[in-house]
């Protein structure tokens, strides 16, 4: 090494290989030289010009003072601008971008439910090779979710969006759909924190955020809740119970100042793709429903067992459960019934959890997020976007226990259901085949949960050990959408995950002993949706050959799109022969050919052809109805019916065999993403076949010869179809 | 000028205090004996002053401008022999320099002391001075130190670009990334040696983790040199680091077509084509991490033709080909690529991870049992080992094992979000934190480099 000053050759040397601690050097052994004051005197003036700096010590000084006096004269209203002015026509700058941002999004999304339009270019046209064709012009489903980003907020609570629900309210025999709102937040936020109960009090719940940046963030106040505005809970609503005060906008953390419901859309089935909104009348929207509670997703099953589906819909805010009459309304239960609390309640499935022939309610919950909690993030170009989960406690899931009158329990603790999961997807079913309905819980950024069914609490997490918390190398993912199905027809449950951008979407192999496999790459699914934030998702049979295939509805959270784009268009993968999957979105129809801001999405025979219809929801974007144009008389349905389970049989496996081919079909509850599946089971069938069901609780039960081309309703322990629906 | 014996017809001399009050009448007061008072006698001196002859006052003035002469003549006469003395008694910088060097390896208390005397010698702004001090700490594997003074002399340093690329050097060297970093970024903008410190901070910064700053220097090096590939190559490295795939490739790819251009532009392929496949190898490998399996095997196909040596590339094969699904193939590719690096861990990993897929369970977990041996902190070695236990029944192994993943996950996250709020928090306690953590997931290096950032807190 060469050590040059001033262009001659002073000294060179190797590498000094002194051991640390051999001798003692004065400066360095002291820890913080630099702060000794003497030392820093002895660097900058040396001893032997003290003497000359004395002589001209007191022109200096005097000189010095006399330019610092013209220097600080001269300079202090420049410092004071620089000191302030940037901060401030930064924060203007920031302001300016973030309302542009929002009106961009905005400029795409529609202004209100009821008025939503078609966006984006106009379709292609349906060819025949395609699979799917846009069936909402002239179906009068007009309907958009709302997430509030014209507040220009970013919060994370517009991430989540909203599902749809195809519950067949008036039981005529035709699907209808039911669409959450979702919400507005205002362009100032103001919120009480949320009143939640003491037994739903987790460790995460009450520890602080992982960061405090509320304080110093613009778009959070501390300032205490505004009262409950003048439309707060009201009998306009036709059949509406009036809310009692633990029900009150003021206990909620959606305040009415901030953060206020959007309506819900409620579309009765008339048949001919011809829907018609009767959620007013329903008691499902309306003033009430407008001011209260910032809604997400809905799960149906008949709960009170009279016949009739009932409706829960999750919200941040308050959970809701509605009560069916049966004579085409619907009645706020959530009081009463006590299935209801504060907080973010996201996905939700029912099943029975304890064998008392009631179905229960499993509650998954995002955040414990409030506005006042609400962090500010950019993204790495510096724009202001919405803030990762990670950013905030995760809010436990609940459990509630139906008693069979009416009344729910809170039996969360008694599960001892985890609290360190952001739970987005659920679905209920009898995974590892023992009789019992388990629990599958996607979570955002976390592992996911696997409760199986036990004869007793406490419900054991068994994910990690059966190899479905995490990733094929167990790395955790941000988990959305959730099905399950069987893809390669061994008669085992296979499940399957969507997952955030950067990240392959999961592919569970159920194997023996209650393991899985992860099977995404040898599926040929890896990769596909990898650039994708994959949300709603579907493992079904849409081309009728009896292997199941694959939808995914993609759209980003972050507005800046992360690091794609916020409109993502959707996947359509088909099961080509039970091992791997082919990406047919190209046949898709004109609906996979364009990118939308997708989230929730739901699949259902809507015209009863014997061909699964899909239903997919959008941020801020009209929902779009996409008819299935497969047609085939080889099909047979089946509604379980359950005497002495519940009454949806909800747990219930059914295996059709036809010769050697063998198909194998859940009963489930809480699918997808934030959505209500069609509960009934479709089958291939070119001939009569023969249905065995196992019901919950395990007993087999067999219905020979049902013949194709029609729906069956089961009966548990009748051994044969007892009638067959009218548009069946 | 005056005195008792003058004789009693001068003017009695007048009181100071009444020197601007003349008498009112001409004649000059007298005391009670007669004579004139002490303030006419001063009125009548400057009456007599007034009436002497110009010869006198001359003379009087000659007398007290000799005097003032003599007494700038003594000032100068003392302030030239202190200048004098101090010219005499100053030290020697170059030989104090030359000392210091002679006592680099044997004393270096010593060197270092005689560094700081040259540096006052200098009158406390000798940069190379300050640079030589600063890699004696660098060499004392005292990066704290070095740290603190490079903040402190920054300025200083700045003078001698040349100097400070050698401290960083040497700091890269004795593997202390931090001071390194921290002198190549001190080299100014203007300085030749500008592109050549870049090079170090970036690379420096990458292992640290300060993958913004990294992505600012490398932004000024393709700005500097917009026609090099390596910038980019570099900042794709980097964006992988941040997970942030899709940039990442988008940057490979500019790599990959000025390296081809550079390629095209000259005769040489030796150097120029080695870019080439090093840009082409990171475009695989970027895109089989972002499981883009139709563009990793269209790039890898292109590399295969460029590379020298194609059984180099059986472990970007071997990924590529088990992203496709081709297990028993790939698995041939990683048997090579463990041949050719028999202690190497990434392509024994991957090894056990193909023979998982290809459900040979009992070998996969033998192969992966060799790994952690070679890296116990391999999390997702340990997961897919105890994947592979389950499947040949030792349940409680694999329990072991995921609960081992999972702690190392969990590490690595709570890093990942320390880490993040480091920027907005320089918290000491945090810095402490990660020096834990990174300690229990083996990063030594990072350790130690937290450890060093807590203490200088």
């Amino acid at each position: 090494m060469r050590w040059v000053r001033r262009g001659s050759k002073v000294a060179s040397s190797g590498a000094l290989r002194t051991p640390p601690g051999s001798f003692k050097m004065r400066d360095i052994r002291r820890p913080c030289f630099l702060r000794d004051d003497q030392t820093i005197g002895r660097y900058l003036v040396p001893r032997h010009h003290r003497v000359i700096a004395a002589l001209g010590l007191a022109g200096w000084l005097c000189w010095l003072s006399w330019l610092a006096g013209c220097s600080a004269a001269s300079s202090t209203p420049s410092a004071s601008t620089a000191g302030t002015a940037p901060p401030h026509s930064a924060t203007a700058t920031t302001v300016a971008a973030n309302s542009v941002a929002a009106n961009s999004v905005a400029a795409n999304s529609v202004a209100a439910n009821g008025t939503a339009a078609h966006s984006g270019p106009p379709p292609a046209t349906t060819s025949d090779e395609d699979w799917f064709e846009d069936a909402t012009p002239g179906s009068g489903v007009q309907f958009a979710y709302r997430n509030g980003v014209e507040g220009g907020q970013f919060t994370i609570l517009e991430t989540v969006g909203g599902g749809v629900a195809m519950i067949d309210y008036d039981a005529d025999g035709d699907l209808d759909l039911f669409f959450p709102g979702g919400g507005t937040i205002a362009a100032t936020l103001t919120s009480a924190p949320p009143a939640l109960p003491p037994s739903a009090s987790s460790p995460s719940a009450s520890s602080p955020p992982a960061s405090s940046p509320s304080a110093s963030s613009p778009s959070a106040s501390s300032s205490p809740a505004s009262p409950p505005s003048a439309s707060s809970p009201s009998a306009s609503s036709p059949l509406a119970s009036p809310p009692s005060a633990s029900l009150s906008p003021a206990s909620s953390p959606a305040n009415s100042a901030s953060i206020r419901g959007a309506e819900a859309g409620l579309f009765r089935n008339e048949g001919q793709w011809r829907f018609t909104s009767v959620a007013v009348h329903a008691g499902l929207a309306g003033p009430h429903q407008a001011t209260t509670d910032y809604t997400h997703g809905a799960t149906v099953a008949d709960y009170n067992g009279d016949g009739f589906p009932d409706l829960f819909v999750t919200a941040f805010g308050r959970c809701r459960l509605f009560q069916n009459r049966g004579d085409g309304t619907f009645d706020d239960v959530s009081e009463g019934s006590r299935a209801s609390f504060a907080g973010w309640s996201t996905a939700a499935a029912w099943g029975d959890v304890n064998h008392d022939g009631h179905l229960d309610l499993y509650v998954g919950q995002y955040l414990d997020w409030t506005p006042t909690r609400d962090a500010v993030c950019r993204d790495p170009r510096g724009q202001r976007d919405v803030c990762p989960p990670q950013r905030y406690p995760p809010a436990a899931d609940r459990l509630y226990l139906n008693l069979g009158d009416g009344r729910f329990r809170d039996a969360t603790a008694d599960a001892e259901l985890r609290g360190d999961g952001r739970a987005l997807g659920v679905v209920a079913a009898d995974i590892n085949g023992d009789g019992r309905v388990d629990f599958y819980v996607a979570n955002d950024a976390g592992a996911n949960y696997l409760y199986l069914g036990a004869a007793m609490f406490p419900l054991a997490d068994t994910a990690l050990t059966a190899g479905v918390a995490f990733q094929e190398f167990g790395l955790p993912e941000g988990s959305m959408g959730v099905d399950l199905g069987d893809f390669n027809g061994d008669g085992r449950a296979d499940l399957w995950v969507t997952n955030f951008e950067l990240e392959d979407n999961s592919l569970y192999a159920g194997e023996a002993d209650g393991l899985f496999r992860h099977a995404t790459v040898a599926a040929g699914l890896a990769g596909v949706g990898f650039s994708q934030v994959g949300f709603g998702t579907g493992l079904e049979d849409f081309d009728g050959d009896g292997r199941p295939d694959l939808f995914v509805l993609n759209g980003h959270v972050y507005y800046g799109g992360g690091q794609t784009t916020y409109a993502q268009p959707a996947f359509l993968f088909r099961n080509r022969d039970g091992r791997r999957f082919d990406n047919v979105s190209n046949r898709g129809g004109p609906y996979f050919a364009r990118p939308h801001p997708g989230r929730g999405a739901a699949v259902g025979d809507l015209d009863n052809d014997g061909s699964l219809d899909l239903v997919m929801v959008h941020q801020n974007e009209p929902v779009t109805l996409l008819r299935n144009r497969r047609r085939s008389a080889e099909w047979l349905r089946v509604r379980l019916r359950g005497v002495e389970q519940n009454p949806d049989a909800i747990g219930a496996t059914v295996r059709a065999v036809a010769g050697e081919r063998v198909w194998t079909r859940w009963a489930r509850s809480g699918a997808g993403y934030l959505s209500q599946f069609d509960p009934r089971i479709l089958l291939p069938a070119s001939g009569p076949l023969d249905v065995e069901v196992m019901w919950p609780g395990g007993r087999r039960e067999r219905f020979p010869q049902l013949a194709p081309g029609r729906t069956h309703d089961l009966l548990e322990g009748t051994g044969r179809p007892t009638a067959t629906p009218p548009s069946g | 000028m005056t005195s008792s014996k003058e004789p009693d017809d001068r003017p009695p001399r007048r009181r100071p205090a009444d020197r601007t009050q003349p008498p009112a009448s001409g004649k000059p007061r007298v005391d009670s004996s007669g004579k004139p008072n002490r303030e006419s006698r001063a009125q009548l001196a400057r009456r007599a002053a007034a009436t002497q002859p110009a010869s006198r006052v001359a003379s009087d003035g000659r007398r007290s401008s000799h005097r003032r002469l003599v007494a700038l003549c003594v000032i100068a006469v003392f302030v030239v022999g202190l200048l004098a003395w101090q010219r005499l008694t100053r030290p020697n910088v170059d030989r104090l320099l030359a000392d210091a060097q002679r006592d680099w390896t044997a004393n270096a208390s010593a060197a270092d002391d005689r560094l700081e005397r040259a540096i006052q010698a200098a009158g406390g702004s000798l940069a190379v001075g300050h640079i030589l001090r600063c890699r004696l700490r660098v060499e004392l594997q005292r990066p704290a130190d070095a740290l603190a003074y490079l903040d402190a002399f920054a300025a200083e340093m700045a003078a001698d670009p040349a100097g400070l690329l050698e401290l960083a050097l040497t700091a890269e060297r004795m593997e202390q990334p931090a001071v390194a970093a921290r002198a190549a970024c001190l080299v100014p903008a203007s300085a030749p040696t500008r592109l050549a410190a870049l090079r170090i901070a970036v690379s420096a910064q990458r292992g640290l983790g300060q993958l913004e700053q990294a992505l600012k220097g490398l932004q000024e090096w393709s700005a500097a040199a917009p026609d090099d590939p390596e910038p980019r190559l570099e900042a794709a490295r980097t964006l992988r680091q941040q997970s942030r795939l899709l940039p990442a490739i988008a940057e490979c790819r500019v790599a990959v077509q000025l390296a081809e251009a550079r390629v095209a532009s000259t005769d040489r392929t030796d150097g120029t084509q080695a870019i080439v496949a090093s840009a082409l190898r990171e475009l695989v490998e970027l895109l089989v991490t972002a499981r883009d399996a139709a563009a990793a095997r269209k790039t890898f196909d292109q590399l295969a033709a460029v590379a020298t040596d194609r059984d180099a590339l059986a472990l970007a094969e071997g990924y590529l080909l088990r992203l496709e699904g081709r297990f028993e193939e790939a698995l041939a590719r990683v048997e090579l690529a463990c041949k050719r690096e028999p202690a190497g861990v990434e392509p024994r990993f991957l090894r056990g991870v193909v023979l998982s897929d290809a459900a040979r369970f009992a070998d996969a977990a033998d192969q992966l049992k060799e790994v952690i041996r070679l890296d116990p902190h391999h999390k997702e070695a340990h997961y897919k080992l105890a994947q592979a236990l389950q499947r040949t029944g030792q349940a409680s192994e694999a329990r072991q094992h995921l609960e081992t993943s999972a702690r190392l996950t969990k590490l690595a996250e709570e890093r990942l979000a320390l880490q993040e709020r480091l920027a907005n928090d320089p918290d000491p306690a945090t810095f402490r934190r990660l020096a834990e953590i990174s300690q229990a997931l083996g990063r030594e290096r990072e350790a130690a480099y937290w450890r060093a950032q807590a203490t200088a807190k």
